[in-house]
């Protein structure tokens, strides 16, 4: 490979547009997948979801979002390092248990538990929210997912935002009402310095 | 037998579509006129007394196993019950001590001296000696407590005649017919005329009381203790790179496969032995959540864990990293400056499980890759994690949010059985705390809880949910959504016996 070429493949990587593409589904949210270069989300990364506190939806925008990634692999998986998840609401809402991986890990082993589940080929969808993360986790997550081809979902509290992010897309979560949630836009890669658009959706 | 338990009324039960009912009583338990297939409930009415556990079969049965093992000092042929109504739920050891009372001084001494072993051990038995399988069943679990010591009919027959008719083995529904004819004991049997037996009660009675007399020969299939499979191996010199180990321990497994595959057994615990010529020996395990014996799939596995044990982590230097020592003070994971070169290591496959027979494929060991993805992300899971942290979920039917569901360590899947879990109508939150936390509240206007006093902006509900009364703690709460002025929505409670506010969830 020439140093011409490395170059370009340097800068196409640092646009976020790889040479071969990968494939994307729909975030399910016309509004949201004009946020994305690709019009949806690329396999094989992963979403940041940042919240102000609990209770205002975050997880469940993160369900709803990846409904799409299920149709080719069906197993989904949830690190639940708070022993929180509760899994007969996500039954509710769609999602079929049998096909859930549950993980009670503790809160170490969560960057290395979720680079795992991220790193399989099998799993279509994986969800890890927590108060805490190791930003350092978070380089490993991208170099994971990239290798497995899901999707990836992480819910943080806000106060991550001064954190680097690596995921595909970053967004800010607020309640707006009873199931309605306002997205606002932090960071989607391949894109510009964002304007920090805002967009409702209905979950 | 539990400390706790000793000399209480006790009695385990099964969940099914029907509800509680109980399996097994203890003695005391049966005084108290607590009886098995009797609901939770009723028995609970009856003795609110009783110690109530849920039945663990697959603990059962491997609690009976490891003691038929351990009962081959006094046979060398044991076995747990397998035929029969009872061999669902196996509650019976059978020893043929054909030929071994000349080493215990007598029967009456050997019968002495394993009961009382196995009492020792925290059980309560009861034993009995006899020249068929079939009378010393009758007998231990019906008889008087008596044992028949000579080969002869006529005793077999004088202890028999008063022991009831369940002595032979039958099923419920055969049982059943014979008490409207005032049939209830063998001796009642042996008083009808044997060629109308079949015709009147199935062929079934006559093979068991030609069984438990001594006409007919009955198998008894020894239980073995399960192979073992290791693989060791020395070095004349000690190696120093991981590279080279990892291919040494390659070709190790890849012998113990074959070993299993010959034996028709999958390996569900490995432990990699690495022995240091200075260090004190080193022990990885690895666990399976499914046995297997793909030699692909095993070093897979081992390899991911040695991998992660030898990965340098942040802060240490090139010889230090997390290990598990022999030790049994170092038992948790330390970081210790150790020596790399190892002079020998060994597998050893810890636990194993029977394999059902797999067809080959058409082209045998094209792939050598019988695990899927998934299957290795959960073995890698479980051997890091502990098989208790990789769980399935299964709904159940009970009102209460923290009961609603049950966690299934994988292997437990298998054997979990449906529920009738009912959809959720009412809103629910996705995350539920697992134990509700109380919250001050300054009902309807605010609430502290979440990092701070909210006010509450809008409610929905109540709604009531109440366990069952029958339950130890009776539980009964008023639901709230509550919405605070951020927007936040969380899941409150008021307990309605104490009156006190909870928070049991937030809608994420």
């Amino acid at each position: 490979m020439s140093v011409d070429q490395l170059r370009s493949q340097i800068c196409s990587l640092e646009r976020g547009s790889l040479e071969s593409p990968r494939p994307c589904v729909s975030s399910s949210f016309s509004a949201i997948d004009k946020w994305l270069p690709q019009a949806g989300f690329v396999l094989g990364s992963f979403v940041e979801l940042l919240h102000d506190s609990h209770g205002v939806g975050s997880y469940s925008l993160a369900l709803n979002l990846a409904r799409n990634a299920r149709d080719s692999k069906p197993t989904w998986a949830v690190l639940d390092t708070e022993t929180t998840f509760n899994p007969p609401v996500a039954e509710a809402s769609g999602w079929d248990l049998q096909q859930l991986v549950l993980i009670k890990a503790p809160l170490q082993e969560g960057g290395w538990c979720f680079t795992q589940l991220l790193r399989s080929k099998d799993i279509g969808a994986c969800f890890w929210s927590s108060a805490s993360m190791d930003n350092m986790v978070f380089r490993r997550l991208q170099l994971a997912a990239e290798c497995g081809g899901g999707l990836g979902f992480v819910i943080r509290p806000m106060t991550a935002v001064r954190k680097p992010c690596w995921g595909s897309l970053r967004l800010h979560v607020v309640s707006c009402g009873l199931s309605k949630v306002r997205l606002r836009l932090l960071h989607a890669r391949g894109q510009p310095t964002v304007s920090l658009e805002e967009i409702e959706v209905t979950l | 037998m539990h400390p706790e338990t000793q000399n209480q009324p006790v009695a385990l039960f099964e969940r099914s579509n029907r509800g509680s009912h109980l399996r097994v009583c203890s003695g005391e338990a049966n005084t108290l006129g607590v009886r098995g297939g009797m609901s939770v409930a009723d028995a609970l009415a009856l003795a609110p007394q009783l110690l109530l556990y849920e039945l663990n079969l697959p603990e059962c049965l491997a609690g009976l196993q490891e003691l038929c093992i351990w009962a081959t000092r006094f046979s060398p042929l044991t076995a747990i019950e397998s035929v029969g109504p009872q061999a669902a739920f196996p509650q019976t050891l059978l020893l043929d001590i054909t030929g071994c009372e000349e080493v215990f001084g007598g029967e009456e001494k050997l019968l002495d001296m394993a009961a009382n072993a196995i009492k020792k051990q925290g059980y309560r038995i009861r034993a009995a000696i006899a020249p068929t399988l079939g009378a010393a069943w009758a007998l231990a679990h019906y008889g008087p407590d008596t044992s028949i010591t000579e080969n002869q009919a006529e005793a077999l027959k004088k202890a028999l005649v008063q022991v009831p008719l369940a002595g032979l083995r039958l099923t419920n529904e055969v049982l059943a017919d014979f008490r409207p004819l005032g049939l209830n004991r063998i001796g009642d049997i042996l008083r009808q005329p044997r060629e109308s037996l079949p015709s009147r009660f199935g062929k079934d009675l006559l093979q068991r009381l030609d069984q438990t007399f001594g006409v007919v020969s009955e198998t008894l299939i020894p239980m073995r203790p399960a192979p073992e499979f290791r693989v060791a191996r020395s070095f004349e010199y000690p190696v120093r790179t991981s590279e080279v180990l990892f291919k040494i321990l390659e070709q190790m497994m890849g012998r113990l496969a074959s070993d299993l595959e010959r034996a028709q057994r999958g390996a569900r615990h490995i432990e990699c032995w690495l022995y240091h010529e200075i260090a004190a020996p080193v022990c990885v395990e690895v666990a399976l959540h499914r046995c297997s014996q793909s030699r692909k799939h095993l070093w897979q596995l081992l390899r991911a864990h040695l991998e992660d044990i030898f990965r340098i982590p942040a802060g240490h230097n090139w010889k230090t990293f997390n290990r598990k020592s022999a030790h049994a003070n170092q038992r948790e994971g330390l970081s210790i400056e150790v020596d790399e070169r190892v002079e020998a290591v060994a597998l050893h496959v810890t636990v194993s499980e029977s394999v059902a027979e797999q067809q080959l494929p058409l082209f045998e060991r094209a792939s050598d890759d019988t695990a899927s993805e998934l299957n290795l992300l959960l073995d890698r899971l479980v051997t890091r994690l502990g098989s208790s942290a990789v769980c399935r979920v299964q709904l159940e039917d009970d009102p209460l949010p923290e009961r609603a569901f049950r966690l299934l360590a994988l292997e437990e899947l298998a054997r979990a059985k449906a529920s009738l879990a009912q959809a959720v109508q009412a809103p629910r939150p996705l995350r539920l705390l697992p134990h509700p936390l109380p919250v001050q509240m300054d009902w309807p206007q605010s609430v502290s809880c979440e990092g701070g006093p909210h006010t509450i902006r809008s409610v929905s509900g109540p709604e009531r949910i109440e366990s069952g009364w029958w339950r130890e703690h009776d539980q009964r709460r008023d639901y709230y959504v509550v919405e605070v002025e951020s927007g936040a929505r969380y899941w409150l409670f008021e307990d309605l016996i104490d009156h006190r506010w909870f928070l049991h969830g937030s809608f994420d």
